[in-house]
């Protein structure tokens, strides 16, 4: 519900509210009004009666359908006014009850006492009740439409600020560094909205700045003293050594490397993640895949893997030269690690897909397990374990799709082009 | 080959010297941009090892510099960022090869020397050591005069060898040597085994002498002090 129908419900409830109210008192006050009026009319006539009396008329002569004239005891005092109200028969042809409003005085007219009574039908409560309920009725109407209108056009005007505000919202980035340009408004309250987005934007943007420079300074202070312990390693490999000696050298050394190339995927992934390989040009995919079918021709020789490939011509994926390079890498080195001796690996590339198939033992992890980071199979300690993690992070920024299924001892991983 | 090294890391600068001085090579080490610019100015280098983080001024601004001097030294980035922007801008500011931290010390002399061949020994592309000999430019090698029947990863092996005599090279700097970045995810060091024992079987063959030996059960060395 939006909030300028919310604010019409609560408006459009309380008027009915007073409305209803209003009607009661406009009701009451009408009537009191009515009545007022009949008896001060009836009461007038009922005074010509009585001047009349008193200049000798008779008061045979005054009676009429209205008017009954009686004598009463002369020594009761004069009443002044006195009021019965009663229902009747309006029209006896007609038959309809109506409200019948009486009015009796009496006068001392020369040594007699007359009492004068006259009656009126006025307008029945009911009646009253009916055209009230109509005008608050069409009153109510009225409001609803003009309100409805008024509202929609108003809220537009009125809250154009805070549409402005939501779509800048939209747009905003972290990593972009573009001031944000609120529009200026007189409202107060979107005024401090867009004041506080402002701070909070400009704070988010920094601490993001702060965060994504600490990473990389990590990552790459940690690359020279990684190139100094193994240069110095390395030079005390030339020295005169036990065979005990170089061996212990070597397996430092081995553990530099798995440091460095952690470390090397992490500031991968950690790019990645920042987003900064955008394209705007598709990359194809076809020159990507087959040089590096090339380059491991000899691997996949060596464990006796035939090879099976069929990539159709030029396929165009908005996916960075660099990161497409990274992909097929990781997959086609998982396809030659991952499979058996006398194996095989079948690639396939077509326009929407490339299916990189092989023959391996079942995997150890569940199959969505595979993509988390530092999953591996106890059989390739060596491994680091972010091939596949990589593999993940450089679909998901390219909007790529990627699956993995395992079935008939055989690997199966398509990473579709089109999420 | 003189040698100049520009790296503010002491450390590090001592390893490329350290290493580059057994080759018999004069190297000087510059250990901020101020140093570095004075001595290219007084001096000549055929190589220059610089990196491009240094404490007072982007080693870009120095390789401006370099350019700008005409000042004909094969260049050799070092970074500790892997950074394809700066690879590219470096490339692009007239540097000849961009190696990124913490490389093997063999694998920056074999740079060294690739640069150094295709920018100052303008034309030749030969690097021999008694019978076996290896064309960079026709990509062949021979033992004497027989053509050696190499794939592409062998001959790259082989001229790595040739390169870094008599020095010990671990299989993880050959495994990099040979598939670069790639390595990340190959780990599997018997590939380097197998390539290395195909190598030896190819020289053999063509009657050369096998210099080819394991050191620590990891490494290799190409020993031309054998019998």
């Amino acid at each position: 519900m939006r909030l300028v129908d919310k604010f019409t419900v609560w408006f459009l409830l309380i008027t009915a509210l007073v409305l209803v109210a209003g009607g009661l008192i406009v009701f009451t006050r009408v009537q009191y009004e009515v009545d007022r009026e009949a008896i001060r009319r009836i009461k007038s006539n009922i005074d010509n009666i009585a001047s009349a009396l008193k200049q000798g008329a008779s008061p045979r002569e005054l009676q009429s359908e209205y008017v009954e004239i009686t004598e009463v005891d002369p020594s009761l005092p004069e009443i002044d006014i006195q009021v019965y109200d009663t229902m009747a028969v309006y029209r006896p042809r007609m038959q309809a009850l109506d409200r019948k409003l009486t009015v009796a005085s009496s006068y001392h007219v020369a040594g007699k006492h007359y009492r004068i009574m006259m009656y009126d039908f006025v307008a029945e409560p009911d009646e009253i009740a009916d055209g009230v309920k109509t005008s608050i009725g069409w009153i109510f109407l009225i409001l609803l439409v003009i309100v409805g209108i008024t509202n929609a056009i108003i809220s537009r005007r009125i809250l154009s600020p805070f549409h402005q505000t939501l779509k800048i919202m939209e747009r905003f980035s972290l990593k972009s560094n573009a001031k944000l340009a609120f529009p200026a408004t007189r409202t107060r309250e979107f005024q401090q909205l867009n004041y506080f987005l402002e701070n909070m934007t400009k704070k988010a943007r920094a601490d993001y700045r702060t965060l994504k420079e600490f990473t990389e300074n990590a990552s790459h202070e940690l690359q020279t003293p990684l190139a100094v312990i193994r240069g110095k390693l390395e030079l005390l490999l030339e020295s005169p050594l036990t065979e005990e000696q170089g061996n212990q050298i070597l397996s430092a050394l081995n553990s530099i490397e798995r440091l460095s190339k952690i470390n090397h995927s992490l500031a991968l992934l950690n790019k990645l993640e920042n987003q900064e390989f955008s394209v705007q040009t598709p990359a194809d995919l076809s020159q990507h895949v087959r040089p590096m079918l090339e380059d491991f021709s000899e691997l996949i020789a060596m464990k006796s893997i035939t090879l099976r490939e069929e990539i159709a011509g030029p396929v165009y994926v908005l996916l960075h030269p660099a990161l497409a390079d990274v992909l097929v890498t990781n997959l086609l080195s998982n396809a030659i690690r991952h499979n058996i001796h006398g194996g095989d690996i079948y690639i396939s590339l077509t326009a929407e897909r490339l299916l990189i198939e092989n023959t391996g033992k079942a995997p150890e992890m569940r199959l969505e397990e595979a993509f988390e980071r530092f999953k591996r199979s106890k059989e390739n300690g060596d491994s680091v374990g972010l091939g596949l993690a990589i593999v993940k992070q450089i679909c998901e920024v390219s909007g790529l799709r990627v699956e993995y299924t395992y079935s008939d001892g055989r690997h199966r991983v398509i990473v579709y082009f089109s999420s | 080959m003189k040698v100049l090294i520009v790296e503010d890391n002491r450390e590090l600068a001592e390893n490329i010297q350290g290493f580059l001085v057994r080759e018999g090579y004069v190297s000087e080490v510059s250990h901020n941009h101020t140093e570095a610019q004075k001595k290219l100015t007084a001096y000549h280098y055929d190589c220059i090892v610089l990196d491009i983080m240094l404490p007072d001024g982007d080693g870009l601004n120095l390789l401006r510099f370099i350019t700008s001097e005409k000042i004909q030294s094969s260049i050799l980035i070092v970074s500790a960022k892997n950074s394809l922007d700066d690879k590219v801008t470096g490339l692009e500011l007239g540097a000849d090869d961009y190696l990124t931290k913490p490389f093997h010390l063999t694998e920056l002399h074999a740079r060294l020397k690739a640069i150094y061949r295709r920018k100052s020994l303008k034309g030749d592309s030969i690097v021999s050591f008694q019978e076996i000999s290896v064309n960079t430019d026709t990509m062949e090698a021979r033992v004497n005069d027989t053509i050696l029947d190499l794939t592409k990863k062998e001959f790259d092996l082989l001229l790595y060898f040739l390169v870094n005599k008599n020095r010990v090279l671990t299989r993880q700097s050959i495994a990099e040597h040979l598939w670069g970045d790639y390595t990340d995810n190959l780990s599997n060091f018997d590939f380097v085994y197998q390539h290395v024992k195909n190598l030896r079987k190819k020289i053999t063959a063509a009657r050369g002498r096998d210099y080819i030996g394991t050191v620590y059960g990891f490494g290799y060395k190409f020993d031309t002090y054998q019998a």
